[in-house]
């Protein structure tokens, strides 16, 4: 969405249009459910933050701030209500429900070892990682592999330099990458087990 | 694809030759570092990223940061060292993972309901609605305008009509003038009333508030000058009204050097504003009578030949409808 078209779309919404807010929750319930749901591992968490950042932004409109963009202020506000959650919930993983999967099975090691589906044992352990991950780690991994935000703009969000935001993305990466060669470890030996 | 193709980094190395780039490969894979280095250009040596680490390299890799020299360097390590190439597919695997982005319930309803609940969106149909009430509005406060210009044109043109008298600087003041004279004028009626209240034929009388309209020479209505005597009122029965204008039984509520349509109207405000009493009969009359009447009771103002006096004979609306009069000195 061409900035210009943007600021009309707000200027609309902040109106009354009701077919302009449309527009902003279609065009960006989607990457901000990504972004929650890989920032909380909780699917019901992530959709609660997603409806309430909206509902701010929608009612606040007046108050936008057209030197920014529309997703920035969102995706900011999202964040905040993350860490207002965080102080509530720690930070916790369900795979059945991330996964769509119900009744039998758990967490454990051993009982994840045992899953063929390898596809959706790297993703519980990549949701594991990310979890193990600081919240700076996690949530700049995310911002920059999964939303595509530059290095500058994730340090602008964040207030914090671009060094430290490249050191933590550094870090996080590795992190991760440890946590799913780990995860690949198991896959090979569930399947010569099963074999 | 090769590695180095999915990566959008600008190429910083311009400067350099692809010459000294494959001199550097050439260092990377050889293993006597010392030997080859002394094949390598220094310009090449001179690069940031051509002195990084492999793990290094790997990270500025997928940062998007790495140019020519870099991916040249980075490629070559690749080559030489099957742990790095693991890591690198390791990680872009782990990265993969991670962009893939679940697919979310659309959840527009829910959010816009609760929006709703604070700030009200509108339908196309209601907002075409509200725009038209806006305008229908809008009219109507233009048309409430439009007619109280007209009334303020007319009413200008009508003191014009009105003035018989050569004193007219006093009519651009009038219409300011005329709030301060109802303000007076109410506090003069409501003494008016007060005595008016009294039994009938009490012959009771009680003095009016001077009645200055605060600009040139004093004007008098219920009173004598401002610095002279008070005039007093009494309460008169209802039989004292006369039936055409006269001096007898008269109430002069206001005197004006000019004959305006305004002091009538105030006359008519004050009943308006004071419930208990209402206009009986409301007349100009020439000060020369009134002067008459004051020599007779000793007052001269021979400055007021061509004033004129405003009279009304008011009534309470008491039981004992009992009538207010002036011209008691």
């Amino acid at each position: 969405m061409k900035r210009s078209e943007e600021l009309k779309l707000i200027r609309r919404a902040a109106a009354g249009d009701r077919s302009a807010a449309e527009v902003f929750i279609r065009a960006f319930q989607g990457q901000l459910f990504a972004y929650m749901l890989r920032m909380s591992g909780r699917p019901d968490i992530a959709e609660d933050i997603v409806q309430d950042a909206f509902v701010r932004v929608l009612t606040n409109l007046d108050r936008f701030d057209p030197r920014f963009r529309f997703s920035t202020w969102l995706f900011t506000i999202a964040r905040r209500l993350y860490l207002n959650s965080v102080q509530k919930h720690a930070p916790s993983y369900n795979s059945e429900v991330l996964e769509g999967r119900s009744g039998a099975g758990s967490d454990a090691p051993e009982d994840l070892a045992i899953d063929r589906d390898s596809g959706a044992l790297l993703k519980d352990q990549l949701q594991r990682g990310l979890a193990m991950l600081t919240i700076e780690q996690r949530e700049i991994l995310i911002l920059f592999h999964q939303q595509n935000w530059p290095i500058w703009l994730i340090a602008q969000n964040l207030e914090m330099p671009e060094g430290t935001v490249k050191s933590h993305l550094h870090r996080g990466r590795r992190r991760m990458r440890e946590i799913l060669t780990q995860a690949d470890s198991t896959i090979l030996f569930a399947e010569e087990v099963l074999s | 694809m090769s590695l180095f193709d999915r990566n959008k980094s600008e190429n910083h190395a311009g400067k350099l030759d692809p010459t000294d780039i494959r001199a550097l490969v050439a260092r990377v894979q050889n293993e006597d570092r010392d030997a080859a280095s002394a094949r390598v250009p220094s310009a090449v040596h001179a690069h940031p990223q051509a002195r990084l680490t492999p793990d290094d390299l790997l990270d500025q890799y997928f940062d998007n940061e790495l140019d020519a020299v870099g991916k040249a360097a980075l490629q070559a390590y690749l080559q030489r060292d099957p742990a790095l190439r693991a890591r690198c597919t390791q990680t872009r695997e782990a990265l993969k993972l991670l962009r893939a982005v679940p697919v979310a319930a659309d959840r527009t309803d829910a959010i816009l309901a609760e929006v709703d609940q604070h700030r009200r969106f509108l339908l196309r149909s209601n907002r075409v609605r509200v725009w038209g009430l806006r305008a229908a509005l809008a009219a109507s406060l233009a048309l409430a305008v439009g007619a109280a210009m007209r009334v303020d044109r007319d009413y200008s043109s009508l003191l014009h009509e009105t003035n018989p008298a050569p004193i007219g600087d006093l009519e651009s003041a009038g219409r300011s003038d005329a709030r301060a004279t109802v303000a007076s004028a109410v506090d003069a009626t409501k003494e008016v009333v007060s005595a008016v209240a009294q039994p009938l034929f009490s012959d009771r009388v009680a003095a009016a508030p001077s009645f200055s309209r605060g600009k040139g020479s004093p004007k008098l209505a219920a009173s004598g000058l401002d610095q002279g005597p008070r005039m007093t009122w009494r309460a008169i029965t209802s039989s004292e009204i006369p039936s055409t204008s006269g001096p007898t039984g008269s109430f002069a509520i206001g005197r004006a050097d000019v004959r305006a349509s305004s002091y009538a109207s105030n006359v008519r405000l004050v009943a308006a504003t004071i419930p208990d009493v209402r206009v009986l009969r409301c007349d100009w009359e020439p000060d020369s009578t009134l002067r008459s009447r004051d020599v007779e009771s000793g007052f001269n103002n021979p400055s007021n030949q061509n004033s004129w006096w405003l009279k009304a004979w008011m009534q309470s609306s008491s039981g004992f409808t009992p009538v207010a009069s002036s011209a008691q000195r």
